[in-house]
């Protein structure tokens, strides 16, 4: 079964990290990072970004620890209306 | 403030003459009330002064409740808030009573064929109105997060969009092609935010295409919007944006149907109920630097819920649907009326509660994105005509002169109250419907 990628929060009052320094805050190898969904920006004036983790290379009980959070839910959404059957 | 009361007087030989005129058989006209107690109060003229019957220690004596004999007489009438207590202690005898806002529970609609069409819309709204102020969302940017816009479509329907194609995001895989993607439902949404802010810009965003694996034709992934929205906060507070655009509205018509396509309840991942999962933290972000964010409040309503909510219809409005910073849209047909599958409040537990906020127009002709004669409907339709309201006061509000807050809580304070038990913000409809003239008005635009 492939690995799939879970979501998660990072925090850092040092600007915008870039992948490794994210890789390093949630302990993983920078090879199990999501590159195409990068380093997000979600609360910068806060220093919380979210990243995108091979769920293989994190836990999943959702536990908070220093510096990160998560996993957290990516659910599938859809448009309040109607659908092109097209 | 003006409101309506009911005002009882002590009998005067004007007002039995009234009365009896207006209720006596062969009697047509009747002599127009003069004896005005106060300018600050306005009495209805069509309204006759009603003979009340005397109270007595054992009961009430009904024989004095003929016009010709009553002790006191009833009328209804208007005054300012501000007036009562004067015109209470300068008018021996008078007693002022509210005289509330009364109405049917209407049958929540619940059909497949339209109610209406957007002349409908466009008269409920006053868009002529707002336009003769000058209200038209010139210079405000409309962020449509939905599955793409076609500009030829909207054009056949003979609007005359503007689309910003140098802000735009996309999910990896989906084309680089604003304004040119096949005609569903985000064209839908964008001819509804048009139809009150005909001169707005539109920003594309087809977050519901996403490519990512088991994503359907109308679908995407939260961590799509997030990408969308954290890409349009970056871009919202660039010089270039800000020379283009007084403000920025982002419209919202989509969330998540059922729990179960969410981490399960407890699950400190969750989304649904979760103020800290990373989408809400970064629409609470979004927010808080100035956009105008509307959401969908979804079409889980108990009348008619939508089939993928699998009969759950309590506590559906949830996720960044029932975040505080948002404003929450339910949908209304032309005639005031709840549609039935519009998602009822209270907000889910963790979020806002008293969610949905405001309401307004869906399911009328508007877009014929899916056919000819089909409405624009759901609560997808009312999201965007929100918005555009929302866009054509900022034409001449801007920003940094009145916040996202402020400007919700008059669009709140000046709906269109809907009847519900107790009064203010109900389940169904919030603080009721859209009404954005008196908004301007109130605001003095």
């Amino acid at each position: 079964m492939a690995d799939s990628l879970v979501l998660m929060t990072i925090e850092s009052l040092e600007g915008v990290p870039d992948l490794a320094r994210a890789a390093s805050i949630l302990g993983v190898d920078v090879s199990a990072m999501d590159t195409a969904f990068g380093v997000v920006p979600i609360d910068p004036e806060n220093g919380k970004y979210a990243v995108q983790v091979r769920a293989s290379a994190v836990s999943d009980s959702g536990k908070t620890a220093d510096g990160f959070n998560g996993p957290y839910s990516n659910p599938r959404i859809e448009g309040y209306g109607p659908k092109n059957e097209d | 403030m003006r409101v309506s009361v009911i005002v009882s007087m002590p009998a005067e030989q004007n007002l039995r003459s009234l009365s009896l005129a207006a209720f006596t058989p062969g009697r047509i006209a009747a002599p127009t009330l003069t004896a005005m107690r106060s300018s600050d109060l306005y009495i209805d003229p069509k309204f006759p002064p009603l003979p009340l019957s005397a109270k007595r220690a054992d009961g009430i004596d009904l024989a004095m409740a003929s016009a010709d004999v009553a002790p006191t007489f009833v009328t209804r009438g208007t005054i300012d808030t501000g007036s009562i207590e004067r015109m209470l202690q300068e008018n021996r005898g008078i007693e002022i009573f509210a005289d509330p806002e009364i109405g049917l529970f209407e049958t929540p609609h619940c059909g497949l064929a339209a109610v209406g069409t957007k002349s409908d819309v466009e008269s409920k709204l006053d868009v002529a109105g707002l336009l003769a102020k000058g209200l038209d969302g010139r210079r405000v940017a409309v962020a449509v997060m939905d599955t793409g816009i076609n500009l030829a479509h909207l054009r056949r329907r003979g609007l005359r969009p503007k689309i910003d194609r140098q802000i735009f995001w996309a999910p990896p895989g989906v084309a680089h092609t604003p304004g040119q993607f096949a005609v569903d439902h985000g064209t839908m949404c964008a001819f509804d935010a048009l139809i009150a802010a005909p001169a707005c810009t539109l920003l594309d965003f087809p977050i519901l295409k996403s490519t990512t694996p088991g994503g359907s034709a109308m679908a995407g992934f939260l961590s799509d919007a997030l990408l969308a929205f954290s890409y349009l906060n970056t871009q919202r507070t660039t010089a270039s944006f800000l020379r283009k655009y007084k403000a920025l509205v982002v419209s919202n018509s989509w969330g998540m149907y059922h729990p179960s396509w969410d981490f399960p309840v407890g699950h400190p991942g969750r989304y649904a109920d979760n103020p800290n999962h990373p989408f809400n933290i970064m629409v609470g972000t979004l927010a808080r630097s100035g956009a105008d964010v509307l959401f969908a409040a979804g079409n889980c309503g108990a009348d008619c819920p939508d089939g993928r909510c699998q009969g759950v219809t309590a506590g559906t409005v949830s996720g960044a649907n029932a975040h505080p910073d948002v404003l929450t849209i339910a949908g209304c047909d032309v005639s005031d009326t709840r549609v039935g599958y519009s998602s009822q409040g209270p907000g889910i537990a963790g979020m806002a509660s008293q969610k949905p906020d405001l309401t307004a127009y869906t399911h009328f002709v508007g877009s014929e994105t899916f056919g000819t004669g089909t409405p624009d409907s759901g609560t997808s339709a009312a999201c965007p005509v929100a918005a555009g309201c929302i866009a054509a006061i900022r034409t001449k509000l801007p920003t940094g002169n009145t916040t996202s807050k402020d400007l919700f809580s008059q669009l709140l304070a000046n709906a269109l109250p809907k009847p519900g038990p107790g009064s203010g913000w109900n389940k169904d409809y919030g603080a009721g419907v859209i009404r954005p003239m008196a908004v301007a008005s109130q605001l003095g635009l």
